[in-house]
């Protein structure tokens, strides 16, 4: 009894995609914004232009994850900044004042070319007219507004180059702060409901919105050059790539990556026909991109969406029952099982999910294995209530009848226990159903990455793409939990339930 | 066949049962009786081993009843509840076979069996394809009891099986349930509250109040050579139907 739960995990656990380590396939990250997204799939276009295999991991979860998957090999490429390297990815590293950039890379076995050609640095906007009525031109200025509510990205809101730097240096005194998606804020922005926020310099809504960067007259953010990190493994396994990313040293001004992002967040032209475009003009490369339909999109996050909640679910059965008739049969073990169970489920999913990177990287490894521990408590907690509530008339009457241990259980306590069993399955079910929709952040797939596109492009179809099948599969699930309740509780509980209800 | 030394259970201070010693004769109904909370259905969970006793010694059959042996003893014992402790979800007929089949008996043999058993309890034998919410209230009982019965056993422990029966069931089932147990020959050790019962059934009648054994005997005995005030005052507050009217 006891190692048929470890046992169970190995089995299930086999069966979990080896997708990270495909053969041979070169692998591009991208964060989660328009720019970052089309650099990689730069990126992703030159890779297949060496004929090389290739997956573009789009819009993942931050610097740290990206990072972190960089380090260990989940990802082989992704668009980063100057700036954010040495601020927030190293900034725990003494650098020597003597040492380039480069050098402390290559010692994490991490290489990067040269800067790409702009500097898309942080800026403090608001819009035109506002900031020409209270004639607020520099950062000094918004000193004298106390009351102008602010919007950050929640991670500008935490980088040691962000928010806390900015704060102290120009001693702003601004209490309404508030951290919120960068695509949103831009939303708020026009709704009047936030003044102030942080962008990028190459953002395309600063002139779609009409909105001015105010003068950073103390000279507080530093230069953010893009370039593009690669594992340093890469000049082994394919030279002429990293020549080839090499030659786009200085090849994206500005105004291009202005241009490029107005073309995908205000046109609304896929990303990869973007970066294809661009690689055509500048390099004469013939790639075509190639950009899914809705159907084989759907086609896709719904197998990436089943696979994370089959395969999570199914270990979580076979691991969870078992513990909550331990928990059931030993007071003393149950209560710390149900305690640990607990305690799971009160770390909140988005954070477990990041908790499992440095563990497991990225993909779907890491998202099954937390929606694994997401789903055990209401399996473990109704297991162990649906035992703990057979009568006792029931129970002794199976002791006095001479039954042994295993009889009892297999035969007598878990038929009667099946419902409250079948119940837990059917909460953790639709729980992981939702749930794994925030996989899409750390490169699981699934009905997130529509939602995640959707609202990064502002784009509510997309968002209903992934939205509306993961409401589809919940209530299906539901559904096929309740026909199996009714095909699974034998005749003479559901005689007993019924009498019951009608008294 | 049965014998109880000194048996001692405490529910944190106070003893429910009180060093009670009583051994019972081999193919005798014997009926404990006493009020509500007096410890006689506790007496019968330790003797099946649903209670360890915390003094005092079980003898069954010569060899002492212990955590090690009490599995192989109880299929030697038939228990039968107040509600038929019937498992809700198994039609009658696996009710009544999941021991045997859980010994290992034969498929035939413990079909034989169950046809030999209904017959005694009289059931219809479509009855025993139902399940237990399927059943009347006596129906339940005479399956609880054909469980009870199914091994064979030598020693019948009932814990009030009748009292949740209406009336004129209850009086049918009275002397249907003696006439099994004379046929049968079995021992049996019944626990009731109602002294009419208690004197239709009992070759011999234990009571019991807090814990104690305050008499036993022959129903004549408790009534003639009470050992104490309370066996009287016991046995006359249940009062015949028409004594309350012929005093008037």
């Amino acid at each position: 009894m006891r190692v048929f739960p470890i046992i169970s995990l190995v089995v299930v656990m086999s069966f979990i995609p080896k997708d990270i380590t495909m053969a041979q396939s070169i692998t591009v990250g991208s964060k989660k914004f328009t720019e970052n997204v089309i650099l990689g799939e730069i990126a992703s276009l030159l890779i297949r232009d060496q004929r090389l295999q290739t997956e573009h991991r789009r819009e993942l979860g931050g610097t740290r994850v990206l990072w972190n998957a960089l380090l260990r090999g989940d990802i082989d490429i992704y668009p980063e900044y100057t700036g954010t390297i040495i601020e927030e990815i190293l900034y725990s590293a003494d650098l020597p004042d003597s040492a380039s950039l480069d050098e402390v890379l290559n010692e994490f076995g991490i290489g990067m070319t040269p800067a790409l050609g702009f500097n898309n640095t942080y800026a403090i906007g608001m819009r035109r007219a506002l900031a020409a009525k209270l004639e607020i031109h520099t950062i000094s200025d918004l000193r004298q507004h106390p009351d102008l509510a602010i919007g950050f990205t929640s991670e500008f809101l935490n980088r040691r180059d962000g928010w806390p730097g900015l704060r102290q240096r120009y001693n702003l005194p601004h209490l309404n702060v508030r951290g919120l998606d960068h695509d949103l804020a831009y939303r708020g922005l026009e709704h009047g409901s936030i003044h102030i926020i942080d962008m990028y310099s190459t953002d395309a809504e600063i002139s779609l919105y009409d909105l001015v960067a105010l003068e950073d007259d103390a000279g507080y953010f530093p230069v953010y050059d893009a370039a593009l990190l690669y594992r340093l493994d890469l000049k082994d396994k394919a030279p002429a790539l990293v020549a080839q990313l090499d030659s786009l040293a200085g090849m994206i001004s500005e105004s291009d990556m202005i241009a490029m992002n107005r073309r995908v967040k205000i046109d609304r032209i896929h990303e990869a026909r973007v970066a294809a475009d661009f690689l055509a003009q500048r390099l004469g490369l013939n790639v075509t991109p190639r950009i899914a339909g809705v159907q084989t999109r759907l086609l896709r996050t719904t197998l990436d969406h089943l696979t994370l909640v089959f395969i999570s679910l199914t270990a979580a059965i076979l691991f969870a029952a078992p513990l909550g008739i331990m928990a059931a049969k030993h007071k003393r073990t149950g209560r710390l099982i149900l305690g640990a169970t607990g305690l799971i489920q009160t770390v909140p999913s988005l954070a477990l999910l990041v908790f499992m990177i440095p563990l497991f990287g990225i993909g779907s490894t890491p998202a099954i294995i937390a929606l694994f521990l997401y789903s055990l408590l209401p399996i473990v907690r109704n297991t162990h209530s649906g035992l703990q509530d057979i009568p006792i008339s029931i129970r002794e009457s199976a002791i006095a009848l001479g039954l042994p241990a295993a009889t009892r259980l297999f035969r007598i306590e878990l038929p009667l226990a099946g419902r409250s069993i079948l119940a837990g399955i059917k909460t953790s079910a639709v729980i992981n159903v939702g749930t794994a929709t925030l996989g899409a952040l750390i490169g699981a797939g699934g009905y997130g990455q529509p939602i995640l596109t959707g609202i990064r492009l502002d784009d509510t179809q997309l968002i209903l793409e992934g939205a509306i099948p993961a409401a589809v599969l919940a209530l299906l699930v539901q559904g096929i939990f309740d026909l199996a309740e009714n095909l699974a509780i034998p005749r003479g509980l559901r005689l007993d339930f019924n009498k019951r209800s009608r008294s | 066949m049965l014998k109880l030394e000194g048996i001692t259970i405490f529910f944190g201070n106070k003893a429910i049962l009180d060093r009670i010693n009583l051994s019972l004769e081999t193919g005798r109904t014997t009926i404990l009786i006493g009020p509500s909370g007096c410890g006689k259905s506790t007496l019968l969970r330790a003797i099946i081993g649903l209670l360890t006793p915390d003094q005092g010694r079980i003898e069954f059959d010569g060899n002492e009843l212990s955590p090690e042996n009490i599995t192989k003893s109880r299929y030697r014992m038939g228990y039968v509840i107040q509600d038929g402790g019937l498992f809700p979800h198994l039609t009658a007929l696996a009710n009544v076979s999941i021991a045997a089949e859980s010994n290992k008996l034969e498929k035939h043999s413990i079909r034989k069996r169950i046809e030999e058993l209904r017959r005694l309890v009289q059931l219809p034998s479509d009855s025993l394809e139902r399940y237990p919410a399927e059943l009347s209230g006596g129906q339940q009982q005479r399956v609880g009891l054909m469980r009870a019965l199914m091994l064979d056993p030598d020693l019948l422990l009932l814990d009030e099986p009748l009292a949740a029966l209406d009336p004129l069931i209850r009086a049918d089932m009275q002397s249907e349930l003696r006439d099994i147990f004379r046929s049968l020959g079995k021992t049996v050790l019944m626990v009731t509250h109602d002294m009419g019962e208690a004197v239709f059934f009992g070759d011999r009648i234990v009571l019991m109040r807090e814990g104690r054994i305050i008499q036993s005997g022959k129903p004549e005995d408790l009534m003639q050579h009470p050992a104490d005030p309370f066996v009287t005052h016991f046995i006359q507050s249940q009062r015949n139907p028409l004594e309350r009217r012929s005093t008037v």
